[in-house]
This record gives structure tokens, sequence and C-alpha cells, in this order.
């Protein structure tokens, strides 16, 4: 691709981007400050209840606020990608006008939910942060860990959004479908609860979750500050095949999505 | 030189199908599911550079999805359709515009979905708010635009491109009086640009007035493409033919009768251009004659007379005179036969399809010999647009107040 059309598509996408963002919070009274504090509400109330309330502990020297920092940074990776999944189902059928009328290319669409998901996310993060600075357990170097993890959840971002995007013109259940789903995969990936709390021989299925693993990956790296390289290259690798397919069937299923949209 | 615009054998297929579901099981088992629609099917034309391109025919004639093809946002099912440098179209009504937005940012969105990058968005704004004259309007939301405001808005957004092809729908029609102007203005001064226009109108008049040609569609297929006079000229016969229910019979000549009743014989048309296998034609302002004869069967000459009207083909009578009416006595030959002329000798008819009623009336001008009523019908033609525009030239003169 030329440079020129590349800074083309650069601005299409920085244009939707902003609309999609400042539409988010059109109205609203406190308006781009809810991407602050509706991570830090979250952090507070985790903190309250599993510390206070419910005095959750998943292992004998972990402090009761160490479990709300490693619920939140669970959701860290799976709000931003269930946000993008929500999203994604009907991010074609909303922009119609704009696909049928100009000569908007449709595989910018599918992009936006993506990157607005990782705004979302660096806002949780730097709550986060700033939670882990209070408790006096910030690394810096956990930070540099989380980078890559966070490519690979863009990564996979993208290939839901890819998927989901077309499919969703063609099934338009998917929208009530999504959020269903997205509430089993929540219960099937250890978020709110520790993997060492699921019986042994179940545990083997977690494996092929990669949730489970960019869940483990994120907490090892924020909260640890360890970097799991045999994680990293499997998630990878993964992710860009999952987005390789699915860029493959959006650009092979366009075609006939424009007689239907 | 390259044609700005060519397209080779076009035809667009809308795939219909019950459920959105279908195309995806389609996809998936390979049986069609799908009803055809042909919007447009084996169109072919070119337009040079700096050409001016109307697009005329009835709704559902395909003029929409054939500008769409050439707005670059469909692709065509077959064929090849080329456009040459950079373009800006204007389709239908508030497309690409978001309601919830404000005017400043569906400028800023619509401009980088015309290409531009950010900088030169930030330097083409000022551009878009001064031509769309919005004022305070361009910090609210689009919503609550009336239609005019949105139409001044998304022209504004592609007047500035200054595109090499320029590609404009109806869409100006909902425009108030100031700002149709306004934009006519413009569309004529990127034509005088260079630019190539390729205009969608079911103003008749703008299309003439602004294309030299003009491409008719009929049931997604082209009727006739060329000079746009001519084209519109045709498109306007078939309208007023099609609300005229009856075809025009043919001037057949009769023979003559001896019933004691004069009757016509014959009506025919002098001087006219008879083109092969169409209707003759007479140019505005041209010599018009019509030679009627007809037998007078031993009445007395001073009881007939004769009538000549021309219709419009809907219907309209657009002039009836008779030698009755102008006191012209009929003279009769050694047998029997009447022979007259009517001539025009400056024939201010427009452009369009007529016909002529003759009659064969008595002195008193109730009592009809015989008729023809639609008969030997003609076409005009007019030279220019600058003779003017409705259904004939009438005498005048302008005069102007002088500072």
């Amino acid at each position: 691709m030329r440079q020129a059309e590349l800074k083309r598509h650069w601005t299409l996408i920085y244009q939707l981007f902003r609309r999609d963002l400042t539409e988010r919070y059109q109205g609203s009274v406190l308006g781009f400050a809810w991407l602050l504090l509706q991570p830090l509400f979250m952090l507070g109330l985790y903190t309250v209840v599993f510390s206070e309330v419910l005095q959750v502990r998943f292992n004998a020297h972990a402090s009761n606020s160490h479990f709300a920092f490693y619920v939140f940074t669970g959701l860290l990776a799976f709000n931003a990608l269930s946000d993008v999944l929500t999203r994604s189902s009907h991010v074609l059928t909303e922009r119609r006008d704009l696909l049928l009328n100009t000569e908007l290319a449709s595989w910018l669409l599918p992009i936006i939910p993506v990157l607005v998901s990782v705004v979302l996310e660096l806002f949780s993060l730097s709550v986060l942060l700033l939670g882990l600075s209070f408790n006096q357990s910030f690394q810096a170097l956990g930070l540099l860990f989380y980078l890559p993890f966070l490519l690979v959840r863009v990564l996979f971002s993208l290939a839901a959004a890819y998927s989901l995007a077309v499919l969703g013109v063609f099934l338009r259940d998917l929208r009530q479908l999504v959020p269903a789903l997205l509430t089993v995969l929540l219960f099937v990936s250890p978020i709110l609860y520790p993997l060492e709390l699921i019986p042994e021989h179940l545990r083997p299925l977690y494996h092929w979750n990669p949730l489970a693993h960019l869940v483990e990956a994120y907490r090892l790296a924020l909260l640890q500050a360890t970097f799991d390289i045999e994680r990293f290259l499997a998630l990878a690798l993964a992710s860009s095949a999952c987005l390789a397919a699915a860029y493959l069937l959006f650009q092979s299923l366009m075609p006939r999505a424009r007689y239907v949209l | 030189m390259r044609a700005a615009i060519s397209l080779q054998q076009v035809g667009v297929c809308y795939r219909r199908y019950a459920k959105p579901s279908d195309a995806l099981w389609e996809w998936l088992a390979g049986r069609q599911q799908h009803q055809a629609f042909h919007a447009l099917q084996s169109i072919s034309f070119e337009l040079a550079p700096g050409g001016s391109l109307g697009i005329i025919g009835d709704n559902g004639a395909g003029k929409s999805t054939l500008l769409r093809l050439l707005a670059g946002t469909l692709s065509p099912s077959s064929g090849m359709c080329v456009v040459r440098g950079r373009r800006s179209a204007l389709l239908e009504l508030g497309t690409g515009l978001h309601g919830e937005y404000s005017g400043l940012d569906n400028a800023r969105l619509g401009l980088a979905l015309r290409g531009l990058d950010s900088t030169a968005i930030e330097r083409e704004l000022p551009k878009v708010l001064a031509f769309a004259e919005l004022g305070e309007f361009i910090q609210q939301p689009v919503k609550t635009y009336s239609s005019g405001m949105a139409v001044r808005l998304v022209f504004a957004i592609a007047a500035v491109v200054e595109p090499e092809v320029l590609i404009v729908d109806e869409a100006l029609s909902v425009g108030d009086q100031y700002f149709q102007k306004k934009s006519l203005d413009h569309m004529r001064a990127t034509l005088a640009q260079g630019a190539t226009l390729v205009f969608c109108s079911h103003n008749l008049y703008q299309v003439r007035e602004l294309c030299q040609q003009a491409l008719w569609l009929e049931q997604g297929k082209v009727k006739l493409f060329g000079e746009s006079q001519m084209v519109v000229d045709a498109y306007q016969d078939a309208v007023r033919a099609r609300q005229q229910p009856q075809a025009m019979p043919v001037n057949e000549p009769k023979t003559a009768l001896t019933t004691g009743v004069p009757s016509l014989l014959e009506v025919r048309l002098r001087e006219a251009h008879e083109p092969v296998g169409l209707l003759p034609v007479f140019n505005t302002w041209q010599r018009f004659v019509v030679e009627v004869s007809a037998d007078s069967a031993g009445c007395a000459l001073s009881d007939i007379h004769m009538g000549i009207v021309i219709r419009r083909n809907d219907e309209i009578q657009c002039y009836g005179i008779s030698t009755l009416h102008d006191r012209v006595p009929l003279q009769a030959q050694a047998d029997g036969s009447i022979k007259a002329r009517l001539v025009l000798e400056k024939l201010p008819l427009l452009s369009g399809e007529y016909c002529l009623e003759v009659w064969l009336i008595d002195s008193s001008g109730l009592h009809i010999y015989d008729a023809r009523e639609r008969c030997c019908a003609f076409r005009v033609q007019q030279a220019t647009q600058a003779q003017g525009i409705g259904m004939t030239w009438m005498p005048h003169q302008w005069e102007v107040e002088p500072s």
C-alpha cells in the first residue's frame, strides 16, 4: 500500500474512532470522566466486597486487597474483549449508510471498536497501577511485560471483530446472543476465581481456553512482574492465525453482505 | 485523450434474499436462494474529460444505481467501469451524515471519506463552512437540521474537494432557491475548470442547460445516448405519448368519394426533413406547410371551409385556425377537388412531438363534413435552448430599466 493511501486510511480511522468515542459519552453529565470513574468505582467495589465482606484469600500469604487486584486484572482483559464483541456484531449494520453510499473501505470498520477497547483498557490499567502504587506493590517492569500481551489481546479482538462484524450482517440474532455467550465466557475462564479452585480433573479443559491463558499472563505480568515467554509465543501464534482466518472470512463474505445490508 | 468515464457492457445485478441469513446459507450450501434483479444491463458509453452528462429516465430505471457505480460505492456485477481522476459524489440526500454529530464533525468525516488527510481537512474546513453558510448551526447536531440545511452541508463538503469528476444526484431539489442557484453555479464553475460532470435530475431543463450529452435509461438499459437536446426531447416525447392513450393512426389517403358530402382526400406536410423510418422533422422558425386536398362533391364552395389544428402529443391544442375564421374562400378544380395550403413562414413551435387535426366544415362552423384526427404526426426540433422553453416561441422584447 502506498504511503498516501495509508495516511488516508489512518485519517479515516481516526475520524471514525473519535466519533465513536464521543458518541459513547454524548449527553452524559460527566462525559469523558467516565473513562476513569467507571474502573475506579469497580476497583473500589471489589476491594470492599472481597477484602472486607467476603474476606476471600486465594492463598495463605496473600493480603485481602491482593484478591481485588487479582480480579480487577482479570477483568481488564475480559471487559475490553467483551466490549469489542458486543459492539462488533452490529458495527456494519450501524454504518450501513456509509458503507453503501461512500467509498469507505469496509475492512476499516471493525478496527474501530478494537481501538475504543484499547482506550478503555488503558484507563482501567491506569486505575490499577494507581491502586498498586497505593498498596506499594507497583512494579515498573510488570508494565513492560504487560504490553506484549496487550498486543495479543488486540489481535484476538480484531479476529473476533472481523468475524462477528460480517456474520452479524447475516445473523441479526448475534446481537442478542453475544451478551449471553459473554456471560458463559466469563464463568469458564478463571477471572472471578483462581484456577486452583477448579477440581483437578477439569483443569486440562482450561488449557484450551485462550482467554484463561491471557488472563493468567496479564496477572503474571502486572502483579508479579514475570514474563511467560512460552505463553506469549503460543498466544501470539494462535491470535495471528485467528486473525488471518477471520480476515479471510470477512473479505470473502463481504460482497454478499452488501446485498443484505 | 483517454475518456474520463468509460463503461463497457456494465451490468449490475442485485440479489434479493427473503432473510439476511439466507445469503449465508447460500454461501455455505452452494444452493441458490436469491432472486436476481438486474438493475442495469449492458451499459456502454464514454465521456471525455471536461464533458458533462445528464442522466434521465423514469423512477426505477436505474439512474441511482448508475450514479453509485460511477461514484465507486458499488461495483459492477459484469463488465468494466472505469472512472479516471479524483471523484466526488453527491448521492441521495443526507447520506454520510450522522444525526448525532455536529455539522463540523460531519464535515470532518465527510472530507476524510473523500480521501483528505488530517492536515488537508483542517485546511479545507473553513471553505466548507463558508460554502454551507450554516452559521451557528454548524455546532449543532445534524439531526436538528432541516433537509435544506443538510443538503447545503453535503454539497459544501463535496464542493471543496475540487474533483476531476463530479457526480450529482437529485439532491439539489431540496435546497432553497438561493442555494440551488449557488450549487448550480458551482457545478458550472467546476465544469469550466475542466472537470467532468455527471448530473442526474428530473428537472429536464437543468439537464439541458448544464449538460452537453444525455443518457436516457429505461428499465436498466440505455434507451438513447447523445447530444442532450436531442435525448431530452425524445424523452419528453415519450413521456407525453404515454400520457395519451390511443396511438396515432397513420395518414392514409382516401380515394374520392361521391356520396354528395364533401370529404377530405389527403393531408400532407411539406418542407419537412424526413428521416427514414422516423417522424418528419421541422426546425423551429422554419417554413411549415400543410397541404390539404378535398372533394367538394358538388357542394357549393361557399358552404365548405377547412380547419387545421396543431395538437401536441399530450393533447394540448397549440393552435387552430380555419378558412372560415380567416375569411378565405376556397376554389375548386375542374374535377371538383379542392386544394389548399396552410403556410407558417416561421414555425414558432418548440421541441416536441405534434400532430394535426383537419376539419371540413360548413359555413356555420357547426356541421362537420369530414375530419381527420391525429394525423400527420411530426416532430419539431429547436436548434438551441436559447429559443426558449415550453411549447411555442412568443414574440417578445426585454426592457431593462437604465441605471
